[in-house]
């Protein structure tokens, strides 16, 4: 009867309509969890992404009880993991490209200061020298070398998250560990948005910066630190001295398009050692085509070569040079 | 001048009447409100409706009128201000909206009933809008006018049955209708 | 129209009433689409209470909403007790998405979620 066909197009035409936020394959999947030490958030739109969190998180849970090891064991006993290996090739390599300024073998010297545990304290003199010893410039182990990944680690998971997500069916992909995060895929309606945190207040943003698929990292002393004697001892270690790095830069972001092969260590091991090396050192890393910058400095000024990034008008901050 | 009583109906027989009418209406109410116990978001199924309907197509609108004011006053003493409030609005719509549909169309008793039960629901979300001063609740609009399409569909099925029946009751005198 | 005469139902008539219900489906869906929100909004009447972090689980009760608990728990909200006589609000059940409601006409109350601040990034880095 024709009104019953009539009836049965309006109502399939409908449904079709509805389903259209990312696709007619329309799943989106959330989770959230806590990674690495930080509060970590995913979320994906595409076929079958209930599966893909799952490995996602998994991944990540293989990946975080691997690096959280290295804190108990000394080198030399670790176990065979090629997360280990990996991150010391690729993180001899962007030293040899870059600087040197970070060292994964400053387990001891971290443990030391403890600024990431609840009894974080300012080491004497000697047992940072002592500590300084154990630390390896040329791949050798002592008895007492302990390695430390935090300064990649994020940056690894966010390389294997990519790897991951190329095997999957997915459309996009927003992975957030913390200071790391992987843009991934492109969605329907626009470019990803990344909001970075104002380095003085961390509650209002510095600027919010848009991108087609990217691994962005950020550093800076804000984040991890404790107080002691009302000086602020930052996280970031100084690799010669074995006290925290002395900077005038507050944060530095470094964005790189997802198609880099192992962007996201990359990222995360350029955004640590541009700001330990300051403000000085700012034009060499702005000239790079590889990768896009935003510092922040201590005097409210920020440097950029990102085109995609936008200054929060209420940040406090004004573009420098 | 309002016309309470159709002709030829003496006081006491039009008392009578009404106020079986507002036991039923009453009645119904109590019914209801255990049922949406039951159903989750408080769907209400507005079984009340029907006899308002039958007032409507079996007395005279004004008659039908003063049903849905004792049936607000009657929420309004059982559960409360705001309850009343909703129940007033909520039908005096569905008699605006039901006694226009009757009179002036040919439409089918359940279409009637349907926009009927939908007109109750918009004067509830109208007058709950006004109570909680923020437009949030029409968020709530989707899912009740879901479930009023098929109270409708229920209570039009349901009017259509017991209307014989009703009009067997008030006909005693046949000069009623 | 005589009422002798009227059907209880026929053809027309039932293609509107398919016609509003797909419609009214077809709004069904539209809080499905929108985001999960960081905040609950508390309104009483035209006035913001109060404003909770989805990820701060807990109970909550207020002054402006005498008799009503707010427990926040797993991204989402819900009315755990309220002294309203219905009992709707807390039989809405937990609500996370912004598009989402739970009302309590008697204490005037209303929770809708917010995504977070400028809900439109995809990545907030710390």
């Amino acid at each position: 009867m024709a009104g019953f066909r009539f009836t049965k197009i309006i109502a399939a035409s409908s449904a079709v309509l509805v389903m259209g936020s990312c696709g007619v394959t329309d799943r989106t999947a959330e989770v959230s969890g806590f990674f690495f030490d930080t509060y970590s958030h995913i979320n994906a739109c595409g076929s079958n992404c209930e599966n893909t969190m799952k490995a996602l998180t998994q991944k990540f849970t293989e990946l975080d009880t691997a690096f959280s090891l290295c804190y108990t064991t000394t080198a030399r006993l670790l176990p065979d993991d090629e997360a280990y290996t990996e991150c010391l090739d690729q993180c001899r390599i962007l030293s040899d490209k870059y600087g040197d300024d970070i060292n994964l073998t400053c387990g001891e010297l971290t443990a030391l200061w403890g600024i990431s545990t609840d009894t974080p304290k300012v080491p004497t003199e000697k047992e940072i020298l002592e500590a300084l010893t154990s630390i390896s410039c040329d791949g050798s182990y002592s008895e007492t070398t302990m390695l430390d990944f935090g300064a990649v680690a994020k940056g690894y998971a966010c390389d294997k998250a990519y790897e991951l997500l190329k095997t999957t069916d997915t459309e996009y992909a927003a992975v957030s560990l913390g200071s790391s995060s992987l843009l991934y895929g492109a969605k329907p309606n626009g470019k990803f948005r990344t909001g970075i945190t104002n380095p003085d207040n961390g509650k209002g943003y510095l600027g919010i910066i848009e991108t087609d698929a990217a691994f962005i990292s950020t550093s800076g002393g804000y984040e991890r630190f404790f107080e002691a004697d009302g000086k602020r001892y930052s996280h970031i270690l100084d690799m010669d001295t074995g006290y925290p790095v002395e900077t005038d830069l507050t944060s530095v972001t470094v964005v790189i398009p997802a198609e880099t092969a192992d962007g996201g260590i990359m990222s995360d091991f350029l955004s640590t050692l541009i700001y330990i090396q300051g403000t000085s050192q700012l034009d060499k890393w702005l000239a790079y085509d590889e990768f896009e910058v935003i510092a922040a400095d201590g005097d409210g000024n920020v440097y950029t070569d990102c085109e995609g990034f936008t200054l929060d008008k209420d940040s406090g901050y004004s573009y420098g040079k | 001048m309002i016309r309470l009583k159709p002709e030829k109906v003496s006081a006491a027989r039009y008392v009578a009447v009404m106020g079986m009418l507002f036991a039923a209406t009453a009645a119904l109410n109590l019914i209801e409100s255990i049922l949406s116990a039951a159903l989750p978001a408080g769907m209400r199924v507005g079984l009340a409706n029907i006899v308002i309907m039958a007032a409507i197509l079996s007395i005279n609108l004004p008659s039908a009128a003063l049903l849905v004011i004792l049936k607000a006053t009657f929420v309004f003493l059982t559960r409360g201000f705001s309850a009343g409030l909703l129940s007033l609005c909520g039908g005096a719509l569905a008699f605006g909206v039901t006694a226009l549909l009757f009179r002036k169309t040919n439409s089918t008793y359940i279409l009637i009933s349907v926009l009927g039960s939908i007109a109750h629901t918009l004067g509830q979300l109208l007058a709950a809008r006004v109570i909680l001063g923020t437009g949030a609740i029409f968020a709530y609009a989707p899912i009740l006018a879901v479930s009023s399409i098929a109270a409708g569909v229920c209570t039009g099925i349901v009017l259509k049955a017991v209307f014989p029946q009703i009009e067997r009751v008030l006909k005693k005198n046949k000069n009623i209708t | 129209m005589e009422n002798k005469e009227r059907k209880v139902i026929n053809k027309r008539d039932t293609i509107i009433i398919v016609l509003i219900i797909i419609s009214a489906l077809a709004c069904l869906f539209i809080p499905k689409l929108t985001d999960r929100g960081g905040y609950a909004v508390l309104k009483c009447g035209d006035e913001v209470a109060a404003r909770l972090a989805l990820d701060q689980s807990g109970d909550y009760t207020f002054p402006e909403f005498e008799g009503m608990v707010f427990t926040v728990a797993d991204g989402a909200i819900s009315v755990t007790e309220s002294s309203c006589g219905d009992h709707t609000c807390i039989r809405t059940g937990a609500i996370s998405r912004s598009g989402e409601v739970i009302v309590c006409v008697p204490n005037k109350a209303a929770v809708t979620i917010e995504s977070k601040e400028q809900s439109d990034l995809d990545v907030v880095l710390k």
